[in-house]
């Protein structure tokens, strides 16, 4: 029996001319797994290529900070005065006496390298991630930050809580409260930094967005075509 | 003629109709629309009054999907099911081996670890000795063998405490291969969890006892082997500082695997949710809504 298809269903049915029981024509499962298989491995290509983003930005922004906070605490800096310095291009004098010739160290590069990757930041999370709302991607990113810069307050509460109850001799010394919260302090300082400047790339990030969205459409629209003509020629 | 999976659909008032016809249950399950990709989840199905039809409509482009279907006549699909259950059951198993043996080479490697110590003490209190016994002679070399009587002589517990310790044996090994055994065994247990997709939480318990029950016989097996190795063989402080620390390296490591691994499998599916969740537009997010619906919950994009 050939089916025909019904207009006010838009399925192919098929009618028994002995019983009158109609039966609706399916596509081969074959067809409809590779389909469906094609739909996942699309979804978990966008969640791959997204969390290898993720990884490769936050650990590089983090990396920069925490490297720059180290430096600031080797000059005796607050990180105001560290990334102002950067580009003054005077040899200074820390507290300890130490005269630091700045431009030599290349300060003013890790802190524009650092800008331009929370500028690529901040276009990312503007573009790629336009399906939650403004505050709520914004408040993520930054919360990703805040725990990767906050990280050497798990190893701290190890060591100490280690120490306390193992009463291990050893550890006591390298357990030292205001240290890591000076360096803490520096590195928050530098997160707020790194925010204000993602926060500038808004602008950049939404005709982004825009361009995405169109090859996202005209993707689709493709696809649109081809499986309209396959249904035709089949027909 | 096949229908619609019982489970699949939940049974609504007779009384409810629909433009299309008598509404008579609701799609539960994952199902997505032919025409535009959409999920079906919640929508209402339909007994269609013209050909007398269980049909759902597409709530966003309007295309009605049919739920009563011509069974499969032929026999590859079956075999082609068949084929890949088996697949599946062997890889399966080869993972839980894998974790099973990953759990036991970081038991080893924490044995290791924690030897380096304990060998140096033992080395240096038999070098002590034997320079007590023998004034004239050369110190000794870490790689001397050690008489068996000096060692059945010597206070054992005093020279583990003067390497530190259980407390030590803690320290090094939180510090070293305990970090690995974490990340790996929360990797493998979410892998699994997500593997599992149709088996319950209490399951997937079930499901981490075999590779937990693989890195305790593996262990025994090897520490057995490793005793009667030594039986053979002239003992030298490496071995005499792994057989001292085995009892307590071996048992923490494959408990602490265990509870890793644990906690892989009850995270894992959160986890890939909420990911799929952050990653993916709900438009995506559908086509991985099994990982919603095996748990009972409502994947995202899906209208009540």
């Amino acid at each position: 029996m050939a089916p025909f298809v019904d207009p006010s269903l838009n399925l192919s049915i098929v009618v028994c001319p002995e019983c009158a029981h109609a039966s609706v024509r399916r596509k081969h499962p074959i067809s409809l797994f590779w389909s469906k298989a094609r739909r996942i491995d699309t979804a978990l290509s966008i969640i791959l290529v997204q969390t290898i983003l993720a990884g490769i930005l936050i650990g590089l922004i983090t990396g920069m900070i925490w490297a720059l906070a180290d430096t600031a605490i080797m000059y005796d800096q607050s990180a105001i005065d560290f990334a102002i310095g950067a580009f003054t291009y005077d040899d200074i004098e820390t507290a300890s006496g130490t005269v630091i010739v700045r431009q030599r160290d290349g300060l003013d590069i890790a802190l524009l390298v650092t800008a331009a990757l929370c500028a690529i930041a901040g276009v990312w999370l503007t573009a790629t991630f336009a399906h939650h709302r403004f505050a709520k991607r914004w408040l993520c990113g930054v919360a990703a930050l805040f725990v990767c810069v906050s990280l050497n307050w798990i190893g701290w509460g190890y060591q100490s809580l280690f120490a306390s109850i193992t009463s291990q001799p050893s550890l006591h010394g390298a357990v030292r409260f205001d240290d890591q919260f000076n360096a803490w302090i520096i590195r928050i300082a530098l997160l707020l930094g790194c925010v204000v400047v993602m926060l500038a790339a808004l602008p950049i990030g939404l005709p982004a967005r825009w361009v995405l969205r169109i090859f996202r459409g005209a993707l689709w629209r493709k696809q649109l075509r081809r499986a309209r003509y396959a249904k035709g020629r089949d027909e | 003629m096949t229908e619609a999976p019982k489970q699949t659909v939940a049974p609504t008032k007779p009384t409810e109709s629909d433009p299309d016809g008598k509404i008579t249950g609701v799609i539960q399950g994952d199902r997505v629309c032919i025409q535009c990709g959409f999920n079906l989840h919640g929508q209402r199905i339909v007994r269609e009054s013209r050909y007398n039809l269980l049909i759902a409509r597409c709530p966003e482009c309007g295309q009605a999907a049919a739920l009563q279907e011509y069974p499969l006549l032929g026999r590859w699909s079956n075999r082609w099911a068949a084929a890949l259950a088996g697949l599946w059951l062997v890889l399966f198993l080869v993972l839980s081996i894998g974790t099973g043996f990953t759990i036991f080479g970081l038991s080893v490697g924490t044995t290791e670890i924690n030897a380096e110590v304990l060998e140096h003490v033992i080395a240096s209190a038999h070098n002590e000795w034997y320079l007590s016994v023998n004034p004239d002679a050369k110190p000794l070399s870490h790689w001397e063998p050690i008489g068996v009587d000096w060692w059945e002589s010597v206070d054992r517990s005093a020279l583990f405490a003067q390497s530190g310790g259980v407390s030590e044996i803690l320290w090094r090994s939180s510090q070293s291969t305990w970090i690995g055994l974490f990340f790996s065994m929360l990797l493998l247990g979410s892998f699994g969890s997500i593997a599992l997709l149709g088996v319950s939480r209490s399951r997937l318990m079930l499901a981490a006892l075999f590779p937990i029950t693989v890195a305790i016989a593996v262990s025994v097996l090897f520490v057995r082997a490793n005793v009667v190795y030594l039986g053979w063989t002239t003992l030298r402080a490496q071995e005499l500082a792994r057989l001292m620390i085995w009892e307590w390296t071996f048992p923490s490591t494959i408990v602490l695997g265990g509870v890793f691994l644990v906690c892989g499998m009850l995270l894992g599916r959160p986890l890939a949710r909420l990911i799929a969740r952050i990653a993916l537009p709900d438009r995506f997010a559908q086509a991985l809504a099994v990982l919603w619906t095996a748990d009972g919950k409502q994947p995202p994009g899906t209208r009540p």
